[in-house]
């Protein structure tokens, strides 16, 4: 905690100079907002994704391009306003070149508008609404998580594996908590007996007595949950004094974390074990750029880091490569930005833009002349209309895939990735919300997989071999079964 | 309708009853008899909770951390009133939300600072973490009945302070008319101390309670002090018989709103727009019957005798 709090002072002031001989400064420096929650009980998210971006910058030095990194933290308060409020402060006195971060859903519609609107580029590090698939695409838009559907409908394949039947489903009533649930249903094809959204945001309703007696009362056989944070672990504590270990199985998504493992662990609620989560990535991940990540997220913070965490390093590294690529030069005279709109990239048909940023940012795309390689991206089958959640930009595939157009093997690689990418979500003709077909569903998470099999961090977690294209192979893979093993050596108080 | 599911429902409605009616007791006694608006009562509740989860994770015995955090939450609250609450007695109800709402902030940055962001997940004992079955086949956790009963047997203590000994008589005194009470030499001081501590206590024995249900985190009490204030109003403020029964009453209501209203929605509108309209109207139901009942009753519904 200390050492967090001292970073973030001297940040503070690091921050505070710059700021008096910004205006000076502004060619030199490369500025990034990054918005999440600092405070309420959600801060233990935020502070993960804190944590991870200073890895971040450790591991690049401080560096983009030649030029001096400088991150700005913010914090969103749990609330949509002061998320949107943060932003504003960030685009009209910070000036900042990118704003990133942002957990929640509502927060990161609320805020959107801002820094879309003044032309500076969004990352969101987790929060995934479907709307920013679809009507709300925008190109200056990118992602280093997934579009919310995505999870829980890997997670409809597994219960369908399992031979689930019926199903009860739980999750907040926000814009998250309906897409997740949205997702589960697209794809699983047994019977939701029974729904419930209750309270969130700062006063979040806790108790799920009511809902957990109706769920004991509906005889399914098992109960899906999407509760982030402090109210997954208060789920499960009630889940087991209710006694439905053993009678309903669990399966969530984004509830079982780093973040809930621990204090699970701290008060023996067993009820955990065993519940089964879908996740695309997890800290033992096989591969030598998580590897470092998560050792030295250890090493410096004494615990594991989450998802959460290793997103918002994707952002950082995510905005590397875009500075890398473009060598800065968009920030002075925004050439990417109309080099993307002259250039291959069919930018008029908005429901694509998600699928560019999973595989080719356009941006990223510049130094080598966005056209030709947009070109190819087109070629392979880019379609008016569709929608494909949004995916993965993962290190290597920014610095080796699609940074340098020079590397034709490579490009190949990852130019068959997409064919499978686009394959995939071919069946697709639901704009707002995701792919329809659950047939694809399966394949969905696929692409994004082999992109990054190989040799990038933000994979599937083992034991989840990496699918081959148009591989029907049971997605149950990416399930993660839940052991104390993961967080037994932490540190933590 | 299933039956057992309506008692469960009953039963868990109750639990959240007796809970709420302990926040609302020690809110409804600062409020009545000291007229002080106390915003911070929740942070109470919090401070409780975190201190019981601390000691219950060092010793392992999670009665020995509510013995040992009733107590220290008292000490706080002792120590809040002398430092700050006692400065506001004369000043208006403008300045009592203000300087509570102040110590909401300083208590919620406290607890960041020492115990973390990240909550304390409270283990309760294994005689307590199991379900019991009760006559009727139904079957009920074995924590939320001892809830059920810590909080009825408290709110039989409080009856008969109030109604039966000294002190009780002084504090409905207080509630009735302050200003004489301290005429008739009655140490007002000392009252006002005790009576905070007491609902200190009440608050911080309130969030021990919950803490092994939802866990502890930052800003838990904000969460149920709005519902207390609800309470207190529909009650009668100052009326700790109206803060028993509108506590049951909001208890049983959100319970059984969660739990039946979509039902009830769906048979006169069609699946999905229940489905997102009945949530959005159990959070706002207690809402609901605050308003109705200030718009028929204004004075709640037991408002003790004054003057």
């Amino acid at each position: 905690m200390s050492f967090t709090k001292a970073t973030a002072g001297k940040l503070a002031f690091a921050a505070g100079i710059s700021m008096a001989a910004s205006a000076a400064m502004a060619a030199d420096t490369v500025k990034i907002g990054f918005v999440t929650t600092l405070t309420t009980g959600a801060a233990v998210m935020g502070n993960d994704m804190k944590n991870s971006v200073m890895i971040a910058l450790d591991h690049i030095g401080h560096k983009m391009g030649g030029k001096k990194v400088e991150v700005i933290f913010e914090d969103d308060g749990f609330k949509p306003e002061t998320g949107k409020q943060a932003a504003d402060k960030l685009i009209k006195q910070q000036k900042v070149d990118f704003v990133a971060g942002y957990i929640w859903s509502h927060v990161l519609l609320a805020s959107r508008k801002t820094v879309l609107d003044s032309g500076k580029f969004l990352i969101s590090s987790n929060a995934g609404p479907s709307q920013l698939a679809g009507r709300l695409c925008h190109k200056n838009f990118f992602s280093t998580s997934w579009q919310n559907d995505q999870t829980p409908m890997a997670m409809g394949e597994v219960l369908n594996q399992k031979g689930v039947k019926s199903l009860y489903v739980m999750a907040p009533n926000y814009a998250a908590g309906k897409n997740m649930v949205t997702g589960v249903e697209r794809t699983f094809k047994g019977k939701v007996v029974g729904k419930d959204f209750t309270k969130w945001g700062k006063d979040a309703q806790l108790d799920f007595s009511a809902e957990l007696a109706k769920a004991k009362a509906s005889g399914a056989q098992a109960i899906f949950v999407f509760y982030p944070g402090k109210a997954g672990g208060a789920f499960i504590k009630q889940y087991q004094q209710a006694g439905l270990r053993g009678k309903i199985d669990l399966y969530t998504v984004f509830t079982v974390d780093s973040v809930t493992l621990p204090l699970l662990q701290q008060a023996k609620l067993e009820g955990v074990l065993g519940s089964e989560n879908t996740m695309f990535w997890g800290p033992d991940l096989d591969n030598p750029v998580n590897k470092k990540f998560v050792a030295d997220y250890k090493k410096k913070f004494g615990s594991y880091p989450s998802h959460y965490g290793a997103q918002s390093y994707d952002s950082i590294m995510l905005i590397k490569a875009c500075r890398r690529c473009g060598e800065g030069r968009y920030l002075q005279d925004r050439r990417d930005a109309r080099c993307h709109e002259e250039g291959g990239l069919p930018l008029r048909s908005r429901q694509v833009q998600l699928r560019q940023q999973s595989y080719a940012s356009p941006e990223l795309l510049s130094a080598q002349g966005c056209g030709r390689q947009g070109r190819q991206v087109d070629d392979v089958g880019y379609q008016d209309g569709l929608h494909e959640p949004s995916g993965h930009l993962c290190q290597s595939v920014q610095d080796e895939v699609i940074c340098t157009g020079s590397r034709p093997r490579q490009r190949a690689g990852f130019r068959k990735n997409l064919v499978g990418a686009v394959r995939v979500v071919s069946g697709s003709r639901d704009r707002q919300s995701g792919p329809g077909n659950s047939a694809y569903s399966q394949q969905l998470i696929l692409p994004s997989c082999c992109a990054r099999e190989r040799n990038c961090r933000t994979a599937f977690s083992r034991p989840f071999p990496c699918l081959k294209r148009n591989d029907n192979r049971a997605a149950s893979q990416t399930t993660h079964r839940t052991q104390w093993t993961l967080r037994s050596s932490s540190s933590r108080p | 309708m299933d039956t057992s599911l309506f008692i469960i429902q009953t039963l868990n409605g109750l639990q959240l009853g007796v809970l709420l009616f302990l926040v609302a007791s020690g809110l409804t006694l600062t409020f009545g008899i000291m007229d002080l608006v106390n915003l911070a009562h929740g942070s109470l509740y919090m401070i409780g909770a975190f201190i019981c989860a601390s000691i219950t994770l060092w010793t392992g015995s999670f009665l020995i951390g509510i013995l040992l955090a009733i107590p220290a939450t008292a000490l706080v609250g002792l120590a809040v009133e002398m430092t700050v609450i006692r400065n506001l007695y004369p000043r208006d109800h403008l300045d009592h939300v203000l300087a509570t709402f102040g110590l909401i902030l300083c208590f919620d940055t406290l607890v960041q600072i020492i115990w973390g962001p990240e909550g304390i997940a409270v283990p309760l004992p294994k005689w307590m973490d199991g379900q019991v079955l009760l006559p009727g086949g139904v079957v009920f956790a074995s924590y939320r009945l001892i809830i059920i009963g810590v909080g009825l047997a408290i709110a039989a203590g409080l009856y008969f302070l109030v109604v039966h000994t000294r002190i009780g008589m002084l504090i409905r005194a207080g509630a009735s008319n302050r200003t004489m009470i301290s005429a008739l030499g009655i140490n007002i001081k000392a009252l006002f101390t005790g009576v905070f501590a007491v609902g200190a206590c009440l608050a911080g024995l309130a969030g021990m309670l919950v803490s092994p249900i939802t866990g502890t985190s930052i800003g838990m009490g904000n969460e149920i002090i709005i519902t207390a204030f609800v309470i207190i109003i529909v009650g009668g403020i100052g009326s700790m018989k109206g803060a028993f029964v509108a506590a049951i009453l909001i208890g049983l209501i959100d319970t059984l709103g969660r739990s039946y209203l979509d039902d009830v929605f769906k048979l006169v509108m069609n699946a999905e727009v229940a489905e997102t309209a009945a949530p959005a109207l159990s959070a706002m139901l207690i809402y609901i019957i605050m308003a109705l009942i200030l718009a028929f009753r204004p004075q709640g519904l037991f408002p003790p005798k004054t003057r």
